[in-house]
C-alpha cells in the first residue's frame, strides 16, 4: 500500500465510523485509485459493516479534491445539490457522506454509491450500431431537458444555489473571469477579446433552470445501451437553459456530442425544444457557444497553471484550436446581426 | 551537439514508452505516462519553431500596439510607446519570451479600451486576424491521452 493509499484508507475508516456510529466491523476492501476523472481523485472500494445484525456490503466511490485541479469547486455544494435530487426522477448518483474540510481523508471529499456501468466520452461515435448511438443521443438530450424541467424551488435548491436572475449570462462570464484572473500565468489577449465580446452582447435568459454545467456523454453512466445515471455535478448551478445547450452544440466538441449526418446541431435543437417546450433563438445559442469556448479555455488555462505549480499530472497547452473556433463563432454571430 | 535536443527528447520518449510503460499495471500512473509520451513526441517536432514564432508574434503585436496608441488613454499610450521603441531582444529565448509577454499584456489592456470605439473597428479586426494567425503558428499542440472508455 502506498503512503497516499494508507492515508485514504485510514481516513475513510474514520469517516465511516463517524457517519455510522451504530455500525460494527466496518471494513474497506479493494481500495484503489482509478485513472478516470480530471478534476477529482476517484477512489473505488467495497464498504462492509454490520448494522443491527445485518451484514451490509456496498460498492462505493470516494471523490477527493486533488492537490491541483482543472476545477476549483466546493464539495459541500455538490453534496447539497445531489442530496435533494435523489427524491426527483433524475438518475443521479446516491451520495452518502461528506468530508467537507478534509478532516478525515486529508482533503475535501464525498462518498457515493458506485453503480455498475461504463462512461465513454465518445460513445456517440463508437462501435455501437448507428441506431443504438442515435437512441443514446436522443436519450442524452431528453435527459438534459428533464434536468432543465426540474422544479428546483420545490426541491429546496434555492437554499443551496443562487438564482442569478435574467442576466445569468453576465453572471457566468464574470464567474469564469474570476477563475481566469486567479489562475492565469500570463496575459491572454484572446480571452480579453472574448470577455469584452461576451459582455457587450450578453442575452437575457427566458427562465432560470438547474444547469448541469458539464453535460457530456463522458459524464453519463451507461448500462448496456441505457443511460443509468448522470454524474459529475460539481459545476451545477442555476442559470440559463441555453448554457447547457450551448455546451453540447459547441462545434469544438462535436465529436463527443454529434453523429455526422444523423445527429447534429439542428436535430439536437429540435429534440430539445420538443422535450422542453422552451424557445431556442439561434443568435442566443451562438452566444452560449462562444461562452462555452471561453469557459473551456479557462478550465484548460487553469490546468496549465496547476501543472506548472507541480500539482497536476496532465500537460495541457494553450488552447489554440479552441480559440480559433471561438473567433469563428464570433464572426458567425456578427454576420447574423 | 549530439545528442541534440531532438535526439534527447526522442530517446527519452522511447525509453519511457518501450522500457518503463510495459512494466506498469493499468491505472493512474500508466495513464499519466501515456500523456507524457505523447507530449514528448509533440515537443520533438515543435521546439525548433519556438524562436521564429516568438519573433513573428512579438513584431506583429508591436505593430498593432503602435496603431492602438492613439485610441487608448494616456497612461496605456505612454506604456505602449515605451515598450514598442525597444528593439527585439536577440540575446536569449527567455528575454524574447519576456518581451512577448509584456507586449501581449499591453494588447490585452488595449482590447478593452478599443472595444466600444466604432472608429477603431478596422484595428480591432486586424487584432483578431493576428490572434487567429497566431493560433495557426503556435508551435505547441495539445497532446493528452484522452479518456475513451471507463468503468465507473
Amino acid at each position: 500500500m502506498t503512503a497516499t493509499e494508507d492515508v485514504v484508507h485510514k481516513g475513510l475508516l474514520e469517516l465511516m465510523h463517524h457517519e455510522l456510529p451504530d455500525a460494527q466491523d466496518i471494513r474497506i476492501e479493494d481500495l484503489r485509485r482509478i485513472s478516470e476523472g480530471l478534476s477529482r481523485e476517484n477512489w473505488i472500494f467495497e464498504g462492509e459493516w454490520n448494522q443491527g445484525g445485518d451484514a451490509v456490503r456496498l460498492p462505493l466511490i470516494l471523490r477527493r479534491d486533488p492537490e491541483g485541479s482543472l476545477l476549483e469547486t466546493d464539495r459541500r455544494t455538490e453534496f447539497d445539490v445531489l442530496k435533494p435530487l435523489e427524491s426527483s426522477s433524475l438518475p443521479t448518483p446516491r451520495v452518502l457522506w461528506l468530508d467537507e474540510d478534509g478532516k478525515f481523508v486529508g482533503r475535501p471529499s464525498m462518498v457515493m454509491v458506485r453503480e455498475d456501468g461504463e462512461c465513454d466520452w465518445f460513445v456517440l461515435n463508437g462501435s455501437r450500431s448507428s441506431d443504438v448511438r442515435l437512441g443514446l443521443a436522443r436519450g442524452l438530450v431528453g435527459l438534459l431537458g428533464q434536468i432543465h424541467l426540474v422544479d428546483w424551488r420545490s426541491l429546496g435548491l434555492d437554499s443551496v444555489l443562487t438564482d442569478p436572475g435574467p442576466m445569468a449570462s453576465v453572471a457566468e462570464v464574470e464567474r469564469w473571469e474570476g477563475v481566469l484572473r486567479g489562475t492565469q500565468l500570463e496575459p491572454h489577449p484572446e480571452m480579453e477579446l472574448a470577455i469584452s465580446w461576451l459582455k457587450a452582447r450578453a442575452p437575457k435568459s427566458q427562465r432560470t433552470v438547474l444547469v448541469h454545467g458539464d453535460y457530456k456523454p463522458g459524464n453519463a453512466l451507461l448500462q448496456g445501451n441505457d443511460i443509468s445515471a448522470m454524474l459529475d455535478w460539481e459545476l451545477a448551478h442555476l442559470g440559463d437553459p441555453l448554457e447547457d445547450l450551448g455546451w453540447i452544440t459547441n462545434p469544438y466538441r462535436s465529436r463527443e456530442h454529434q453523429i455526422p449526418e444523423l445527429w447534429q446541431r439542428k436535430q439536437i435543437i429540435e429534440h430539445y425544444v420538443a422535450e422542453t417546450g422552451f424557445q431556442v433563438t439561434e443568435s442566443e445559442l451562438t452566444w452560449w457557444n462562444v461562452f462555452s469556448c471561453y469557459k473551456l479555455a479557462t478550465i484548460i488555462l487553469t490546468g496549465i497553471s496547476v501543472f506548472v505549480e507541480g500539482n497536476f499530472d496532465v500537460i495541457y497547452q494553450a488552447p489554440m484550436s479552441l480559440y480559433r473556433v471561438m473567433f469563428e463563432l464570433m464572426d458567425v454571430a456578427e454576420q447574423a446581426d | 551537439m549530439r545528442p541534440g535536443m531532438t535526439d534527447q527528447l526522442s530517446g527519452i520518449r522511447r525509453i519511457l514508452d518501450e522500457i518503463i510503460a510495459p512494466e506498469l499495471r493499468e491505472g493512474y500512473p500508466s495513464q499519466v505516462l501515456r500523456g507524457i509520451v505523447k507530449n514528448l513526441a509533440m515537443l520533438e517536432g515543435a521546439w525548433v519553431h519556438i524562436l521564429p514564432f516568438l519573433e513573428w508574434d512579438t513584431t506583429g503585436t508591436a505593430a498593432l500596439l503602435e496603431d492602438a496608441g492613439p485610441h487608448v488613454d494616456d497612461d496605456l499610450g505612454q506604456r505602449i510607446t515605451d515598450a514598442v521603441k525597444q528593439e527585439l531582444p536577440s540575446s536569449s529565448l527567455e528575454d524574447l519570451e519576456r518581451r512577448n509577454s509584456e507586449l501581449r499584456g499591453l494588447l490585452a489592456e488595449a482590447i478593452h479600451q478599443l472595444a466600444p470605439q466604432t472608429d477603431a473597428a478596422a484595428l480591432q479586426q486586424r487584432i483578431k486576424e493576428h490572434l487567429v494567425e497566431r493560433t495557426r503558428r503556435y508551435p505547441f499542440r495539445m497532446a493528452i491521452a484522452a479518456p475513451t472508455s471507463a468503468k465507473a
